[in-house]
């Protein structure tokens, strides 16, 4: 059985709390990613996730400017975070259980970041 | 302002409701997809939608072989639609009210599919 390592992303974006959203947009529009992990303020502390159906559903939706909000703003913090060894069964059920997506990869620091995607593309479960 | 045939992916992948899920995966892991528009069965049918989030859901999350599961047993049918003159407004809003993440852009046939990638990518409003 796979286990998330085998699938996740290791490549992780990451953006400050404090950064703009419009910046955030500008950074997943360049590196094509669908979400941006947002570091911990300080070590020990949790992390956040800031996906494009937060700037869609928070900021356009509203015909809001994303100059005008940060990323603190529309995040997700803490967000759910998942270990490499979890099985890739155990995440598609974290995930339908919760409603996600995706979820940083936490072990003593962000190791990556697994999606429906991977789990889809990689995940070889049955 | 601009509106949702500015923004959609015109080139749009299609399955029968009759295809099993693993045939899904192929397709969609082939043409680097995150979802698949669900063919009316015939004249006067909806269209439906086949997610990542309704695979990994309904079939990863249940232990299931995708082998032995048709996409009609997990696809979105009647899916929400969105018509190609609606503003990226109005599409961002009505997929925050609906929770989706994308739809079929139609106006009397299929004609893209509009996702919160294209609203968050493609949009450039702000920027006028």
């Amino acid at each position: 059985m796979a286990k998330v390592k085998d699938i996740m992303t290791p490549n992780v974006l990451t953006i400050k709390a404090s950064a703009m959203v419009s910046e955030a947009i500008g950074l997943m529009k360049e590196n094509k990613v669908h979400a941006l992990i947002v570091e911990p303020v300080e070590a020990e502390k949790a992390y956040g996730i800031v996906t494009e159906a937060d700037i869609a559903y928070k900021v356009i939706a509203h015909a809001e400017d994303p100059k005008a909000f940060k990323v603190k703003d529309i995040m997700t913090k803490p967000c759910i975070s998942v270990k490499p060894d979890m099985s890739v069964e155990n995440v598609a059920r974290l995930f339908q259980n919760h409603g996600i997506h995706r979820a940083p990869v936490v072990d003593e620091g962000l190791q990556g970041v697994v999606s429906v995607s991977d789990i889809l593309r990689k995940g070889q479960w049955w | 302002m601009q509106t949702a045939k500015d923004i959609m992916t015109g080139d749009v992948v299609t399955i029968q409701s009759s295809a099993t899920v693993a045939e899904a995966i192929n397709l969609m892991t082939e043409k680097q997809l995150r979802d698949l528009v669900v063919e009316p069965a015939g004249d006067g049918d909806a269209y439906g939608m086949l997610t990542e989030e309704d695979v990994i859901y309904k079939v990863a999350a249940q232990s299931k072989n995708p082998s032995s599961v048709k996409v009609s047993e997990i696809m979105a049918k009647p899916c929400i639609e969105v018509s190609p003159d609606m503003s990226v407004q109005e599409v961002a809003q009505l997929f925050a009210n609906n929770h989706i993440h994308q739809a079929p852009v139609i106006k009397g046939e299929l004609l893209g599919v509009v996702s919160v990638f294209d609203i968050v990518r493609e949009t450039m409003w702000w920027q006028d």
